[in-house]
């Protein structure tokens, strides 16, 4: 059976945050002439459990869709089972768990029963492992938008060594360390970093311009998550940064995960086991420039050829077609799952108590008092997250009005001209008595068009619009004052919103809530219609 | 290379797959030491248990030991384990690990150089993610034992096992609808249970022997064997499981139909054995192979050579040792959840209240600690306390 319409139930991430997301939309694009896309977290908190089910079966049933994917955020049990099972009678189930290797046995699975295919995008064995369940899968591996990965033209490799990604993981920050003390030049960007985090354009030409790109394969820690076994640690996670790497023409030297072997051939990457192995193989690498873009090459043109988005997803709807839909979906949970689902809940219904919305908290309770299992730890972790977020939401509230008053009869300078710095605008109205010059941002598209009747301007122009500068954004201001302290004079002073103070971005967080509370029927800024 | 086999051991005439592993490893290596660890176990206690076997190594430079586990069984100490893993090429065979792997197999695995699966390879793969080396070797069988009566085929359908499980029932129900006579041997049937002759003996009569790969379907706690699958995610009732019966049919002579699992072409190629999904499927395919002797026969006798070479225990465990290199030994890392602990608390109320009905108080107090240390669920408490008091109070007094 071909399937010409597709309905996405997943979340909503731009390129900056997970490129990944955006791929696996484009592959299924790519293979159907109408798509429909729900945001199921967002759905769920601007129109709760009840509101968000039957959005979804309107657009079922007024689209006539018999093929929904879900991509789910990994490791969220919030999805009700059973809403899942009412709507996959007759209709074709695709799902993709990212990060299956912590939460297959606690919530992937008890999905994945109602599944006709699961994709896989990391370790081949849980196709075992599915397969074994009864469960239709198949592990095409991470896919990727390869059009945004280029080869650099011209290749002047200026950092030897280099790491994107959290250091907080398995072996890194020891290794990273090792690295460093045996005198190697490396270069790590990240969380917990002192480069920090990095756009995606950057994370590009860091892979473009490294000789060697490092990527490990150890999971979280699962202290972060309280429902997960210790003994899955042991797992380590086929990840799909070497195949990123690889699109961008860069050298992966990776640790060794089992089935590393099945991503790509020994004579397009190599891998390490120990710290010394890792040492020994940087050395030999950096001292072996021919055989190093070799093999760079050859990664690339097999990356290309077998993880670009829509190659990928047109073996994947090949399959699709071939299966016929189960007719009756069952559904086994387990305490575990229930547990972990009702916390969930929990969450959400503290969440709808503090933004006074009493009929959705009390649809949440129902959810509650339905199945009476709870980790009361994790919801104590949740209330002492929520207390410390509204105790810096208020500091940082003061901080930005002080901030203000500071810089009433200046000539002020925003830089960025993102969704965050409309949100500021929005949050904080007092921001437009400011004697707002200009607003600057590195992408030559915007520069010309105005927000709020300011004009967006490049950033080495910025001297001529004023001295005082200040950095509207959360995830790049570290990145963001670096540059800027490079291109602008001794004199200007930049104005950071958070610096180390504060760990939550306030500002799209605050705006995001304000819109879900005072229009919740805006479902079609989250149920995007992508053609 | 010294071996020493912690396992079960099974009365002579009684065949069972612990003994046919045994047989199999001490066929190959003679001077083979032979434990049962259960009867140690409630001999001695567990210091004296431990001591018992650490002696039995050092006494015997032992090399490799290889433990047969009880499916579901958690007797021993984690740590201990560990530390014969220091001391030791440590081999472990799970049965059941279809069900246990989850709340008990991984566990204990963490302290193997290998584990052997008497499955299909696609379970190895749990245990490779978990950077343990396995490999699966199906069922294996002291082919010896087994005989091809020559007898004519006077059973046209024929199933021995258990056939309370639902799923089961409804396939038999399937063909008695259809008006086919399906001869059924085991508890709770009217023939009841047989021995193991007179299995052999079946499985030779019948034109077609039935087989079933459904795992346990209810989670409970089984007292006669003191499987507790109340632990067991009830989501593994979607698994399929691959029974060593259709190898013991085959090296009888007999034609095997069996129900599908996951992993049984790897087993059995499609012209040896044959293969049933659905209800359907199962009354077609047993007309067909009805009126089909010599495709049966020629079917059979394909089982039966490729039994005899493939699962014969001591042919392959010969296989197995000789890939085995001593000294590459895996870095034993041990991670333990509180789901396991307690599982392992729990477990042993079993030998606290034998202990305690035998007065041996010493003993019973290592046993309290243990559950105190580990946590102890009260379902499972009270099942070995139910159990115990049967045992050794009131079948006592009775006998008496």
């Amino acid at each position: 059976m071909t399937y010409d319409k597709a309905l996405i139930i997943s979340r909503y991430h731009d390129d900056l945050a997970n490129p990944i997301y955006n791929a696996y939309i484009k592959g299924i694009e790519s293979q159907c002439s109408i798509i429909h896309f729900i945001d199921y977290f967002d759905q769920i908190g601007a129109l709760g459990k009840k509101g968000f089910e039957a959005q979804v079966e309107e657009i079922l049933f007024k689209e006539k869709i018999h093929l929904i994917f879900f991509i789910f955020v990994s490791g969220d049990p919030i999805l009700d089972p059973f809403f899942i099972q009412k709507i996959a009678a007759k209709r074709f189930i695709a799902m993709v768990f990212w990060d299956t290797e912590q939460f297959f046995e606690q919530i992937d699975r008890y999905y994945a029963q109602l599944a006709d295919l699961v994709i896989l995008p990391a370790n081949y064995e849980y196709v075992y492992k599915l397969q074994a369940l009864n469960i239709n899968a198949i592990c095409p591996f991470s896919l990727f938008d390869s059009t945004k990965y280029k080869p650099a033209e011209e290749t002047s490799s200026n950092i030897d060594v280099s790491f994107v990604g959290e250091v907080t993981k398995g072996k890194r920050k020891e290794y990273i360390s090792y690295l460093e003390d045996n005198g190697i030049n490396i270069e790590a960007y990240g969380s917990g970093t002192k480069n920090g985090k990095v756009s995606f354009e950057r994370v590009v030409e860091i892979f473009n311009t490294s000789k060697i790109n490092l990527s490990f394969t150890g999971t979280y820690a699962n202290d972060v998550y309280s429902f997960c076994s210790n003994i899955n640690n042991r797992i380590l996670q086929n990840k799909g940064k070497p195949i990123e790497i690889a699109l961008c023409g860069g050298f992966v030297l990776t640790e060794y995960v089992p089935g590393i072997e099945k991503v790509f051939e020994p004579d397009t990457i190599d891998t390490f086991l120990t710290k010394e192995t890792l040492l020994e193989k940087v050395k030999y690498y950096l001292s072996h420039e021919q055989q190093r873009s070799e093999m760079a090459k050859a990664a690339y043109l097999h990356a290309k050829k077998n993880y670009d988005c829509i190659e990928g997803f047109k073996k994947i709807f090949q399959r699709i077609e071939s299966i016929t839909p189960k007719e009756h979906k069952t559904v086994i949970l387990d305490t575990i799952f229930l547990k972990i689902h009702t916390t969930f809940h929990t969450f959400y219904f503290i969440t709808f108590l503090l933004q006074k919305r009493f009929s959705l908290a009390f649809e949440e309770a129902k959810i509650i008092l339905k199945y009476r299992f709870l980790s009361l730890h994790d919801i104590k972790n949740y209330l002492y997250h929520e207390k410390i977020f509204y105790m810096q939401k208020r500091k940082f509230q003061k901080d930005f009005l002080n901030l203000i008053n500071l810089l009433r009869n200046q000539k002020v300078v925003i830089y960025g001209a993102g969704i965050h710095t409309l949100s500021l605008f929005e949050i904080f109205p007092q921001l437009k008595k400011l004697n707002i010059t200009a607003i600057a941002d590195k992408n030559p598209s915007l520069w010309g068009k105005r927000i709020h009747n300011i004009t967006i301007v490049a950033p080495d122009t910025i001297p001529m619009y004023g001295n005082d500068i200040v950095i509207s954004s959360f995830a790049f201001e570290k990145e963001i004052y670096s540059e800027l302290k490079s291109i602008l004079p001794v004199s200007a002073t930049i104005h950071k919103l958070y610096s180390h103070t504060y760990t939550f971005d306030f500002v799209s967080k605050q705006s995001l809530k304000q819109r879900q509370r005072t229009d919740p029927y805006q479902i079609f800024r989250n149920t995007l219609k992508l053609r | 290379m010294n071996i020493l086999i912690l396992t079960r051991k099974a009365k002579k005439d009684a065949n069972s797959i612990y003994n046919s592993y045994t047989h199999g490893i001490v066929q190959n290596y003679p001077q083979t030491i032979v434990i049962d660890y259960f009867d140690l176990y409630f001999q001695y206690g567990k210091k004296k248990f431990e001591a018992q076997i650490l002696n039995e190594i050092t006494k015997n430079s032992i090399d490799i030991i290889f433990i047969n586990f009880v499916s579901g069984d958690i007797t021993f100490d984690l740590r201990f384990l560990e530390v014969l893993a220091g001391k030791c090429f440590m081999i472990m065979n799970f049965y059941d690990t279809e069900l246990f792997f989850e709340p008990i197999d991984r566990y204990y695995a963490q302290c193997a150089d290998l584990v052997l699966l008497p499955t299909a390879s696609n379970f190895t793969h749990s245990y490779k993610l978990l950077g343990i080396d396995a490999l699966a070797t199906f069922s294996l069988f002291d082919t010896k034992a087994y005989k091809k009566h020559a007898c004519t085929k006077d059973i046209d359908i024929s199933f021995v096992g258990d056939v309370s499980k639902k799923s089961r029932k409804k396939f038999l129900d399937a063909l008695s609808a259809s008006e086919y006579d399906v001869q059924i041997f085991g508890h709770g049937t009217k023939n009841g249970p047989v021995s193991f002759e007179k299995m052999n003996q079946i499985f030779s009569r019948s034109k077609i022997n039935l087989n079933f790969s459904d795992t346990v379907e209810e989670r409970i706690f089984n007292t006669h064997t003191n499987t507790d699958y109340t632990i067991v995610p009830k989501i593994m009732k979607y698994m399929t499981q691959l029974k060593g019966r259709s190898i013991e049919a085959s090296l009888c002579g007999g034609f095997v139909l069996t129900q599908y699992a996951v992993g049984i072409e790897e087993m059995f190629k499609n012209n040896e054995i044959a293969t049933f999904q659905d209800e359907a499927e199962l009354i077609h395919k047993v007309q067909y192979y009805l009126h089909n002797d010599s495709l049966r026969e020629q079917m059979q006798e394909k089982a039966y050579q490729k039994a005899l070479e493939r699962f014969d225990a001591t042919k392959a465990f010969s296989k197995i040792f000789k890939n085995i290199h001593l000294q590459n030994r895996s870095e034993k890392k041990i991670f333990t959840d509180k789901d396991f602990l307690r599982h392992y608390g729990s477990y042993h109320s079993l030998y606290l209240f034998n202990f305690l009905f035998k007065l041996r108080f010493f003993d019973a107090v290592q046993e309290w600690k243990i559950m105190q240390e580990n946590g102890c669920k009260f379902t499972t408490f009270f099942q070995h306390l139910r159990q115990q008091f049967y045992y050794q109070i009131v079948r006592k007094i009775f006998r008496k």
